[in-house]
């Protein structure tokens, strides 16, 4: 198992610098970093561009920027931003800001697939199963940031109708923020419900068909009922069989979605205002802030190679072919 | 009952409402709540400078909502953006501060006893502080503050420093300190029209020394670009209302009063300047009670969204962002006045207005000055003529008198050759400004110009003539200051920093220089007048109108105004309360 680790880790290292490379490649091309400090009013001197470009290493060639940054990384040095923030402490901040959101929202999407998607094989073609199925194709189409809009506006309707506030609109935690257990506990909920809301209908959606459709092919498997003729009852089936069985693509589903959500988080932390990778991201492409792009992309990038490997890895404890490969 | 369990049920029963009611819901609530209640947000008018005046109760918190993150706390510093000032206005002390009714600069009467002009050549000015301005660590402020704001300044001084402004401290000839430190005089070596602008802010020349002003270039740079600028702190010292508590980048920053404070009695109990860089999630916050006071560039749907609100008061003024239309004449294609005059005579600025800023700002009108606004009486004048009046047929007179054509629909210049498309360009998701560049395309093709409309998504890139960024015309909007000399000096003078047009004229580099030096304001406003007046005969610049700014705030606040000016709202936060 540790060699099979160790080598899927080293498989991802000329994927992750080829990778970098062109984004390196691609977001130097998008745009001067100094554009906006070259309209400022009034005017910054010459003097001033000029240790700016130095310091951001615009007057070096390309290949050697990228190269700078790359061997920058293994010393722990990420770079010179536009914005001069320290590269790696703003993303160590905010990369606990959106792992904390997308675990929520992805502990709730599955739960929701698995109960939606269960009920719905099991009573196919009935008056349920059509609502979850139109209720499934309706967050698919719905795109999030409308989604956060009305969820929002009806939240504060309901902090009104009941004179507290129990939602919050933006942020991740009040300012000040509240003192206490049990009001810190409240503030991050209410500051969590929403945005976590916005970011598992989106992700639920596809899932909920993927169990649906795995349940469905499982409980017509001759395994099934072989164990249905032994006399085993309709739950035990059902959750010890059928569902173990449909988690596999689940996993699998779940671990290729996780870059997906992330790229929704983009969103989802916009409309809510929370300061995580999404809106770090946002803030970096358009300052043309390549090094903090850069930090971003590798980040990100490790996360999903991370969460990848630990779906393959579920993958091999719920399939026990998988494992005695 | 414990406070868990009193939430717990009123939770649930909030979240399965909150499901059901999202599902089930049609239009903006904002529409539906004006509907039903009948009444919603109050526009409140009113003298510019007294509007919303009261007497605050003690205690209470407000939060301002500030538009982008903070990345350099140093106010003098080149790569600030507004929010660094708006946040200064409460902490840092200025020598003046522009009022909200534009036109006047008021001198900052805590802080100063007087700030007088006593010769106009040598130009020199004496600045005496109050005995009892300190800094919050109790250190008088003093001339050595003054001291350190000219010395971080001037080129001549400290090259290495990244100052936003040079002008007036690059002519200091000397700054005496007497009375203690308490009275400053300083000298000129050329005069300074525009002098009130300079010390504002200050900086405690006792905090530079911390943070490595040694007395050497290098320090006094290391104090001002690194150490000022807190990279992963924040000013831990104050000389206004408000001092700092926290500040989290990218949230939030919480002041207190400043127990050392001056001037009048701070109210509040703190002031929150909350970031939301997302402008529509600005209504839903204010509604929410998250924040109290907003200042969001207003667009139809957004202003719908706050008169909608109960509640909540809002001021909608005209500030000195201005719209405009800027032509670049490095391309060869705008190097004729009489086409660039051509273009603008027959662009209808009223139908532009009607058809954008006009749905929500009744009041908004053509603006007929580049310089001046029309608050700025009586200087501003209409100096433009016919350019923005929508006349196809004097434009087309324009043209044929100086011997273009117009075959088959097609302008044909002097030499016969056809007249190329102009590239017009827009910052991307503008929509007003995308709005204006298609009017104007419009108003072109009927006198045979085709006008291919762009978008750009920097207009620092686009001004500044990068590759594949370039343009004829730009839809830009214009920050103007209240110091007028020195703002646009650096916009019309030849191969200034801001001519961003590539505009150039003896007679108007010799106005601005006399402007520049002009101590007294009416001679001040004849030059730059005059300036405009160039400008239209050389069709340089259409101006459009100035940007509404919208003001929004709960209804329970005093003395909270909209101040159209660099400074902003927060001008005079230490008076801000809640009733």
């Amino acid at each position: 198992m540790f060699a099979y680790i160790v080598r899927r880790l080293l498989h991802t290292v000329p994927v992750v610098i080829v990778g970098s490379f062109a984004t390196f490649l691609m977001v130097s091309a998008a745009g001067d970093p100094l554009g906006d400090l070259k309209a400022k009013q009034p005017p910054v001197s010459p003097a001033v561009l000029a240790a700016e470009t130095h310091r951001l290493r615009l007057d070096e060639p390309l290949h050697l920027r990228y190269w700078h940054w790359l061997s920058g990384i293994v010393r722990g040095d990420w770079g010179p931003s536009v914005s001069r923030i320290d590269i790696g402490h703003e993303i160590g901040q905010r990369v606990l800001v959106s792992v904390r959101l997308v675990a929520f929202a992805m502990i709730v999407a599955v739960l929701l697939a698995l109960v939606v998607g269960l009920v719905s094989a099991v009573r196919r073609y009935s008056v349920i199963d059509y609502g979850f199925t139109f209720l499934g194709f309706l967050m698919l189409s719905m795109p999030a940031f409308w989604l956060a809009i009305l969820l929002k506006q009806q939240a504060i309707d309901v902090n009104d109708a009941v004179g507290v506030s129990l939602f919050y609109t933006v942020g991740d935690s009040s300012i000040p923020a509240p003192t206490g257990f049990a009001d810190t506990v409240r503030d991050v909920l209410g500051h969590l419900v929403l945005p976590t809301i916005v970011l598992a209908m989106t992700a639920f959606a596809p899932w909920s068909r993927y169990v649906r459709s795995s349940i469905i092919e499982v409980l017509q498997s001759d395994y099934v009922r072989l164990a249905r003729a032994k006399g085993l009852g309709r739950r035990t089936v059902l959750v010890r069989h059928a569902l173990r069985t449909a988690l596999i693509p689940l996993t699998t589903v779940v671990g290729l979605d996780l870059a997906v959500l992330f790229s929704g988080a983009v969103v989802t932390e916009t409309v809510f205002q929370w300061r995580g990778m999404g809106s770090f991201l946002l803030t970096a492409v358009r300052e043309r802030d390549v090094y903090a792009v850069m930090g971003w992309l590798l980040v990100v990038s490790l996360i999903v190679i991370l969460f990848n490997l630990i779906a393959d890895l579920l993958y091999a404890v719920l399939d026990p072919r998988i494992r005695l490969a | 009952m414990n406070r868990r369990n009193r939430y717990g049920p009123l939770v649930a029963a909030a979240l399965a409402a909150l499901l059901v009611s999202a599902c089930s819901a049609g239009a903006g609530n904002g529409e539906n709540q004006a509907e039903a209640g009948g009444s919603g947000a109050t526009l409140v008018k009113g003298d510019a400078n007294t509007v919303n005046s009261g007497t605050a109760g003690k205690g209470g918190s407000i939060t301002y909502v500030l538009e982008r993150n903070i990345l350099n706390w140093n106010p003098l510093g080149a790569d600030i953006g507004v929010a660094t000032q708006l946040v200064a206005d409460v902490y840092d002390p200025s020598t003046f501060f522009s009022a909200p009714d534009l036109k006047t600069v008021e001198m900052n009467k805590d802080l100063l006893l007087s700030a007088e002009q006593t010769s106009t050549s040598p130009q020199v000015l004496v600045y005496k502080i109050s005995p009892k301005a300190v800094w919050s660590d109790g250190t008088p402020i003093s001339a050595a503050d003054f001291e350190y704001v000219w010395r971080a300044s001037d080129p001549r001084v400290c090259p290495k420093c990244e100052v936003a402004s040079t002008m007036g401290y690059d002519s200091v000839k000397s700054l005496v300190a007497s009375d203690g430190g308490k009275t400053v005089t300083v000298t000129l070596s050329k005069p300074f029209g525009d002098w009130q602008s300079m010390f504002s802010p200050l900086l405690p020349a006792h905090v530079a020394k911390k943070l490595g002003d040694d007395g050497t270039p290098d320090g006094l740079a290391a104090s001002f670009n690194e150490g000022f600028r807190y990279k992963t702190s924040f000013p831990d010292w104050s000389g206004g209302p408000f001092m700092f508590k926290s500040w989290q980048s990218n949230q939030a920053a919480t002041l207190v009063p400043n127990p050392k404070w001056y001037g009048k009695p701070v109210t509040l109990d703190s002031l929150i300047f909350r970031v939301i860089t997302d402008t529509t999630q600005e209504v839903p916050a204010l509604r929410n009670n998250e924040v109290q006071i907003i200042n969001p560039q207003p667009q139809v749907d957004l202003l719908r969204n706050v008169q909608a609100l109960k509640g909540v008061n809002y001021q909608l003024v005209r500030g000195l962002r201005k719209q405009m239309l800027l032509p670049n004449l490095n391309n060869p294609v705008m190097q004729d006045p009489v086409l660039r005059k051509a273009l603008f005579t027959a662009m209808d600025v009223k139908q532009a207005i009607s058809k954008t800023v006009g749905q929500f700002d009744p009041e908004a009108v053509p603006l007929r000055n580049r310089i001046y606004v029309p608050q700025q009486t009586p200087a501003y004048q209409d100096n433009l003529g016919d350019q923005g009046s929508g006349d196809v047929a004097k434009a087309t007179a324009l043209l044929t008198g100086a011997g273009y054509k117009i075959d088959a629909g097609r302008l044909i210049d002097p030499k016969g050759t056809p007249v190329p498309p102009i590239t017009m360009r827009y910052l991307a998701n503008d929509q007003i400004l995308q709005t204006i560049s298609e009017l104007f395309a419009a108003s072109a093709k009927a006198i045979g110009v085709t006008v291919n409309v762009q978008s750009t998504d920097s207009v620092g890139e686009t001004v500044t003539h990068q590759p594949g960024k370039d343009f004829d015309i730009f839809a830009m909007t214009w920050v103007g200051q209240t110091f007028l000399a020195s703002q646009y000096s650096q916009a019309f003078m030849t191969k200034a920093g801001l001519n961003f047009g590539g505009y150039s004229s003896a007679k108007v580099d010799d106005l601005l220089k006399k402007a520049l030096s002009a101590t007294d304001p009416a001679e001040s406003a004849e030059l730059l007048n005059g300036v405009d007046r160039q400008l239209s005969e050389d069709g340089y610049i259409l101006p459009m109108y100035q940007q509404p700014d919208l003001l929004a705030y709960k209804s329970n606040l005093v003395n909270v105004r909209a101040n159209g000016t660099y400074f902003g709202p927060p001008y005079n936060g230490g008076e801000w309360g809640i009733r």
